[in-house]
């Protein structure tokens, strides 16, 4: 069974588009966001790629819940393997890219390959063309963007990405949300209680993750702008708020235990994929959390007491 | 008798109130769908709500052939169309100064900003509060109380 978002697979070298759904099942494990990106990034990277050659690749993905209601700009998520670390490292963007994107059709992109000349990627209505560019600079540009143009694509020859659309995102519920998201912004002056959870921890098969974590990676998964109130994001997030809101905009029935076992997936995931190319062997204090909290290759890339729990054992074979 | 005032100087462009629009009257969230739309003015960094301004002298009642459009002024003054008489001739759509009536192609017919029947959902998700629903002759107060601070502003310091 198939959902109506969709992945792209862009292989700038052939100018070529490869498209598909994303599937029920995928949903419901990685929900959308970083989730999906970094499920899609362990099974298409290739195995000890250096970050700076055509063969790297990097996920453009815009949160689950971006465009509707609930977080109508979004954040967009770039994941790919860095040139700084030689691991998997993430970009989180708010603003009305992730909305966009969403509306021209497309939830994930994945860029494969190096374009041979500098080039635009235009996604209108459930396209994708390439257009070539070669009077754009970075004038116009504030420095995060000219900075992020080109450290993180500039590798794929890519310049830029613009989208435009009029995709109609469904909404479940169309009345519970907007009763609810109302609801919302009237409390919004209410000082926010603080249940005193952040130093939480929680375990799990491979090993103990902090619950502030668990909660940064659901806002990333969700499309959730970071740092403001009404966002939640980062430590503020409200489990049952989040849930309810998945539930009135797609029909997705989540409760608390299972967004914390989401979040916790896309985390070991990124371990497991971090220890495969090699950390433990780095210096610093990311590797060294790694080995002081004992998350080894042989504790963690385990079939039967990881991969297989963590319903991730289609991925076996890509990060044993 | 109120009308909705939008003020650039406060959006700050989150689109909460486009999107309600298009979930309240569409069902979907689709900005092509909304009665609300917000334009973003890179050259002087502001973003400006833009809605059916509900004109005095209104060009989209002129331009109507088969005179579907009309003001009527109850709780809120605002222009309806009549979809009784509505042909679908985009003839609204070009004659509005503001770009602000769109057109349904599922449907075959134009729409545009209703005011909700008096209480605009736009108004309760604006959260910056540029979106205020007013009674117009408060509006030049507001503007001369504005002006003012801008004068004295110099003398305060």
């Amino acid at each position: 069974m198939t959902t109506d978002r969709r992945i792209a697979l862009v292989d700038l070298g052939r100018c070529e588009v490869e498209t598909f759904p994303v599937s029920m099942d995928l949903e419901q494990r990685f929900l959308g966001g970083s989730g999906v990106a970094t499920y899609l990034f362990c099974k298409h990277a290739p195995k000890m790629v250096d970050p700076g050659s055509a063969d790297n690749i990097c996920i453009v993905s815009a949160g689950y819940l971006s465009g509707t209601l609930s977080a109508p700009l979004g954040a967009v998520v770039l994941t790919s393997k860095t040139a700084a670390t030689g691991l998997m490292a993430r970009v989180c963007v708010d603003g009305p890219f992730a909305a966009q994107m969403r509306q021209a059709g497309f939830e994930h992109l994945v860029l494969k390959g190096r374009a041979e000349n500098e080039t635009c990627l235009l996604i209108r209505d459930g396209r994708i063309e390439f257009k070539e560019v070669h009077d754009l600079n970075d004038k116009n540009l504030s420095d995060p963007c000219a900075i992020l143009r080109k450290d993180v694509l500039a590798a794929k020859n890519v310049v830029a990405i613009a989208c435009s659309g009029t995709a109609a995102l469904e909404v479940k519920d169309p009345e519970g949300i907007i009763a609810y998201e109302k609801k919302i912004l009237e409390s919004i002056d209410e000082p926010l209680a603080q249940n005193g959870q952040d130093s939480q921890i929680m375990e799990g098969p491979a090993g103990s993750v902090k619950l502030t974590q668990i909660k940064q990676t659901i806002g990333q998964c969700l499309g959730l702008p970071s740092g403001t109130k009404r966002g939640a994001g980062g430590s503020e997030l409200n489990f049952q708020t989040a849930a309810d809101r998945i539930l009135l905009n797609t029909g997705l029935a989540l409760d608390e235990d299972e967004l914390k076992e989401i979040a916790y997936r896309c985390i070991t995931m990124e371990r497991i994929y971090n220890i495969r190319e090699g950390i433990t062997s780095n210096q610093g204090q990311q590797a060294d959390d790694y080995r002081k909290n004992g998350w080894t290759r042989k504790a963690l890339v385990k079939k039967a007491n990881v991969f297989d729990p963590l319903r991730i054992d289609d991925l076996w074979d890509r990060l044993k | 008798m109120k009308i909705l005032i939008s003020d650039p100087n406060k959006c700050n462009g989150c689109r909460m109130c486009h999107t309600a629009c298009a979930i309240r009257k569409a069902g979907v969230c689709n900005p092509e769908k909304s009665r609300i739309r917000v334009i973003q003015m890179d050259e002087c960094d502001r973003y400006l709500p833009l809605v059916c301004q509900n004109c005095e002298d209104a060009p989209c009642i002129a331009a109507c052939p088969k005179e579907a459009i009309s003001r009527i002024d109850d709780q809120v003054v605002r222009t309806v169309i009549d979809y009784n008489k509505c042909v679908g001739c985009k003839m609204c759509l070009n004659a509005c100064s503001f770009g602000t009536i769109g057109f349904d192609e599922d449907r075959g017919r134009p729409f545009k900003c209703d005011l909700c029947g008096g209480d605009p959902l736009c108004v309760h998700f604006c959260e910056p509060g540029a979106l205020t629903l007013k009674d117009p002759t408060m509006i030049q107060y507001d503007q001369a109380r504005v002006s003012a601070l801008r004068r004295t502003a110099g003398m305060r310091r």
